[in-house]
């Protein structure tokens, strides 16, 4: 395990020690007193709203041994009281935070693949880490922990570790890259350009731009997976192939990964992949062909990085969905549940509704609500939505928000009989109940 | 974001046996309440 010192932060982020021994090891890092622990660190992040540094006392009597704060004046009264804790004043927290980390990242010479993408990213990142963690000990990005805060902090949760899968999000320019140079991925994945924070980003040209800034923390010819059906990640693939390590996935284009004889139903999905003219059948314990895509990802990841085929065939069948992404849950009647609850774009809208138009059940029914941060394209990406639905020929389809009724309006113009589509608009919103039935 | 009552009535009386139900929302719009009223309570199905 690679150690720092309060010394090394005071030298790292130019910080002023007000009290404790430079020569102590720190370790955890938190940013939130609720999770303080004994002996953690403790920092205080300056908020639009309050600065979490103000908390700093809390922190020490949840049994943090040091706090890194900013902005905050400490009288000699208080001060006396922490003699025996640590307490570094740094200018920018956050700042601070994502320098440690880059420290920290630079004393391991471990292979570390970065994820980013549209959609997909975290449910990717959960496979690859169940991959790797079949021949590392692997180290993965946790929640939604995947920001300027977020990865500087898994980035510090390093210990014995021999390997670390990060996610990066990011809903504009420039972030990816801040993420990338503190990360340092040895191999980096793009699992789709989609329409995620278009309404920020402007185009899908500027999404893939940004997503590509994570090629700026890695070495030249560092290996980079892609999505090879995706148009984008495609027509990047085509101008780049000669130039740059890629390597392809996919169902629909020819990639160096292909998924072939795909069976899907809503206990899982099963395909077979040829690796070195030897066909493998990959068994995924969740339906839907975007598990097919990420798995395709996983078996390009883990070959990489010198693990077996039979070790990447037991890392995927072990990798298990979390919470309200595609969950599986009993519904009343005998009937299923699909809970995708945790976000929605577009992107990922079209994915599950495909999914839900592949089932063999008696029908299938769409509860669809707003997708949010669209910007200008929120009319038009919710209309895409309903020609979705009417492609796959849902049979009932709810509406609940002022933004997916355009999904609702788009599905009965081409089609879907009016009897069959339901909306619910923003009570609060537009102070008046609108249910209706569009008969 | 919430449907109604009388919205959730209606859809547990359009679901039945060997339906499928995607529901989809972003987190912020706490669907969880609809789906937990999908669910069948204890002893129920």
């Amino acid at each position: 395990m690679k150690e720092i010192k309060v010394k090394d932060i005071i030298k790292i982020c130019n910080a002023n020690l007000i009290c404790g021994n430079e020569e102590e090891i720190l370790e955890n890092y938190k940013k939130d007193t609720r999770e303080i622990e004994n002996g953690d660190v403790y920092i205080g992040i300056k908020g639009e709203k309050f600065n979490g540094s103000t908390f700093f006392e809390t922190a020490f009597e949840k049994g943090a041994k040091a706090c890194i704060l900013q902005d905050i004046e400490i009288d000699e009264k208080t001060l006396k009281k922490y003699q025996d804790k640590i307490i570094i004043i740094v200018k920018d927290s956050v700042e601070a935070l994502q320098k440690i980390a880059e420290y920290k990242r630079k004393e391991y010479n471990i292979p570390v693949i970065g994820v980013t993408g549209s959609v997909g990213k975290t449910s990717t990142k959960d496979i690859l880490a169940s991959v790797m963690s079949k021949k590392y000990k692997t180290l993965k990005t946790e929640g939604n922990y995947n920001n300027h805060i977020g990865v500087p902090l898994t980035i510090l949760k390093l210990k014995d570790h021999e390997a670390a899968v990060i996610e990066m999000g990011m809903n504009h320019l420039g972030e990816i890259s801040k993420l990338t140079k503190i990360a340092r991925p040895t191999m980096s994945v793009i699992t789709n350009i989609g329409t995620s924070h278009i309404g920020e980003l402007g185009s899908r040209e500027n999404i893939l731009k940004a997503k590509l800034e994570i090629l700026e923390g890695m070495e030249e010819n560092a290996p980079i997976v892609i999505n090879n059906d995706n148009d984008m990640l495609h027509d990047w693939y085509i101008k780049n192939k000669d130039t740059r390590n890629i390597i392809t996935y996919g169902i629909e284009n020819k990639s160096d990964i292909m998924a072939e004889n795909i069976y899907t139903d809503d206990k899982g999905s099963n395909f077979t992949v040829n690796v070195e003219n030897k066909q493998y059948k990959i068994e995924i314990n969740v339906g839907g062909k975007h598990f097919i895509q990420n798995s395709l990802c996983a078996i390009c990841v883990g070959l990489k990085n010198n693990i077996s085929m039979e070790k990447i065939i037991e890392g995927i069948k072990e990798f298990k969905l979390t919470q309200k992404r595609m969950e599986i849950l009993k519904g009343i009647n005998n009937s299923t549940i699909i809970n995708d609850c945790y976000n929605a774009s577009y992107d990922s809208m079209k994915a599950a509704i495909e999914y839900l138009g592949e089932l063999k059940g008696n029908k299938k029914i769409a509860v669809l609500g707003d997708m949010l941060e669209l910007g200008e394209y929120e009319k038009e990406l919710h209309e895409k939505v309903g020609e979705e639905i009417y492609k796959n020929k849902i049979d009932i389809l709810i509406t609940i928000g002022n933004l997916a009724k355009h999904i609702a309006e788009k599905a009965s113009k081409l089609g879907l009989s009016k009897d069959k589509i339901f909306t619910y608009e923003d009570k609060q919103e537009r102070n008046k109940k609108t249910q209706r039935n569009y008969q | 974001m919430k449907i109604n009552k009388s919205g959730i009535k209606k859809l547990k009386e359009i679901i039945s046996e060997n339906d499928y139900i995607l529901v989809k929302a972003s987190n912020a719009m706490k669907f969880d309440e609809i789906t937990k009223e999908l669910q069948p309570c204890d002893g129920e199905n």
